[in-house]
């Protein structure tokens, strides 16, 4: 990875209503990288991205763009971010191409430019005979779809998804993520937040696990479910189902229970850490 | 962005509220034609139809009445379609994350609300036509009727970029703009009013419009002062909605 693009500093949020959403967060990406904020539902991902997008006032804190705090140079900063919110905010009676020309003249694309853009990138995304749909007529999958579409445009260095892939059916998030990864190979920097586990496993470079407004763990996947020191997980089913953690192979092995019908062993996951450090179970 | 980026991106803002204006071209004209034609029916022709104000046939008073009341209407009605865009669709994100100005992104939506004001000042024009009431003046009445929506248009922004729900937008409009329909000399003369009511008038925007409109409709002088009040009207709720724009977010 390359340089450091964004940095954040002791970043806080309380809501007007008394809502602590994010305390003190620190954090940085740098250049060609993949980055997920996996966390629980209100566990503070979309105000974190709010506020990195300009969406979301911080009550404190710091951010700059490559060095520079971005309210000094706000508009520079909007043109080099692209961004996909949790709820899909486009026009929906206006038409794909409508809603992507509208983009296109806000951060002032030349015409030449954007028309070949849009055809180009609604190919790629297997999007071209919707061209003239409304989007009201459009599946979530294909909204979704349009919405990066619409936030690549600009080209821009950040791309920023506020769990880009919830509520879709695995086909379509694969598609999703083929696009996402053809995108990484061309050099940009992507942020995304989900509570799919194999999606941060899978996928980033780097992992936060966020928890009521904190960063309460960060790194990649390896290294996380390393430091939790846990070798393997093995769920005993017999009259009651119980589930140990077990720090080795002979550990493991020593832990034999005769009254169960059935054991099942299965290596440490992300999923485990995650329990580990929340509490929480996510569905995945 | 230069200035011919601005320009641009005010273009984008203006696009997206032609095509929703063209798509909803039907509706739109029944709306700028229905409620005008009731007024003039029920109180034109219903109520005031042998009654003579400052010396004219009531309708010949009322019709300049209602176009300024009407481009009120029509142009602050851009409020409504904001708070969609805020709270439903959240289409409105688009707009603020983008590198646009604050400014350019309202007077892209305030030319949207005039030509909306513009289009229900023809359908007034027409119904009064029908009615019988034929304009004395020049088109120089366009000056009052482009300030008047202009006005409406940014005080309909800055009220929705200001309300944290839609229906706090609602409220608003039954508490302020509604009685102001009534009492801003659209209906009946102010002449009649005693001095203190006379000078509460005075501090409404839409009086003003009426006065203006009124005069260039018959083709008289009006006092300066009235259009300079609408200027200053204009450009404070102008100022109040580019300095929410950017803060209506949570
Ligand atoms: N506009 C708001 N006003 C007040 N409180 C808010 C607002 N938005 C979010 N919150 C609160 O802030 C906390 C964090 O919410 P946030 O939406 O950032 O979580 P999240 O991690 O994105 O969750 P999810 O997975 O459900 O999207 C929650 O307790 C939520 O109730
Ligand atoms: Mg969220």
């Amino acid at each position: 990875m390359g340089d450091m693009i964004l940095r954040l500093t002791g970043l806080e949020k309380r809501y007007p209503n008394g809502v602590f959403a994010v305390r003190g967060l620190d954090y940085s990406l740098e250049e060609g990288g993949i980055y997920a904020f996996l966390g629980p539902n209100g566990a503070g991902k979309s105000t974190t991205i709010g506020m990195i997008c300009g969406l979301c006032i911080p009550t404190a804190g710091k951010m700059e763009f490559r060095g520079e705090d971005i309210s000094k140079c706000p508009s520079f900063y909007r043109s080099s971010i692209g961004v996909v919110s949790q709820h899909g905010n486009m026009e929906l009676d206006l038409s794909v191409f409508q809603n992507l020309k509208i983009h296109a003249m806000l951060y002032n694309l030349p015409k030449q430019y954007y028309l070949k853009k849009i055809d180009e990138l609604l190919q790629v995304s297997g999007l071209e005979d919707k061209r003239d749909e409304k989007i009201r007529a459009l599946s979530g999958g294909m909204r979704r779809k349009v919405q990066i579409i619409r936030a690549l445009l600009h080209d821009p260095y950040l791309l920023i998804l506020d769990e880009p892939t919830v509520g879709l059916d695995p086909a379509s998030r694969q598609a999703i993520w083929d696009i996402l990864i053809a995108l990484r190979r061309t050099g940009k920097t992507i942020l995304f937040s989900t509570h799919y586990m194999e999606e941060a496993h899978i996928y980033a470079d780097s992992i936060s696990i966020i928890h009521q407004g904190r960063i309460i763990k960060k790194g990649t996947s390896e290294t996380l479910i390393k430091d939790l020191g846990i070798w393997c997980r093995i769920e005993f089913i017999g009259e009651e189902k119980r589930i140990d953690f077990f720090s080795s192979h002979e550990e493991a092995l020593s832990a034999n229970d005769t009254s169960v019908d059935e054991l099942i062993i299965r290596k440490t996951t992300l999923e485990d850490v995650f329990i580990d450090l929340t509490g929480k179970e996510l569905l995945t | 962005m230069r200035l011919s980026g601005q320009l641009q991106a005010f273009c984008a803002v203006y696009l997206r509220g032609l095509i929703i204006l063209k798509m909803r071209a039907i509706k739109n004209l029944i709306s700028f034609l229905l409620s005008p034609a009731l007024y003039a029916l029920a109180f034109g022709w219903g109520i005031g139809k042998d009654l003579t104000v400052e010396g004219m046939p009531y309708l010949t008073f009322m019709i300049p009445g209602l176009i300024a009341l009407s481009g009120m209407t029509q142009s602050f009605s851009i409020a409504t379609e904001v708070n969609i865009s805020r709270f439903l669709t959240h289409f409105f994100e688009e707009y603020l994350l983008s590198p646009a100005l604050g400014l350019t992104i309202v007077l892209g939506n305030i030319l949207y609300g005039m030509t909306k004001g513009l289009c229900s000042f023809m359908a007034v024009l027409l119904i009064g036509l029908v009615f019988g009431a034929v304009p004395n003046g020049t088109i120089a009445i366009i000056l009052p009727v482009l300030l008047n929506s202009f006005m409406f248009a940014a005080l309909g922004l800055w009220i929705a970029l200001s309300v944290k729900t839609h229906r706090d937008m609602t409220s608003f409009q039954s508490f302020v703009i509604t009685p102001m329909s009534f009492i801003a000399g659209t209906f009946f003369s102010l002449e009649s009013l005693p001095g203190i009511f006379k000078v509460l008038t005075e501090l409404i925007p839409l009086t003003h419009s009426s006065i203006t409109i009124r005069a260039a409709f018959l083709g008289e002088q009006v006092a300066t002062y009235h259009y300079v009040v609408l200027i200053a009207y204009a450009l404070f709720f102008l100022l109040m909605a580019v300095r929410r724009l950017r803060k209506a977010v949570s």
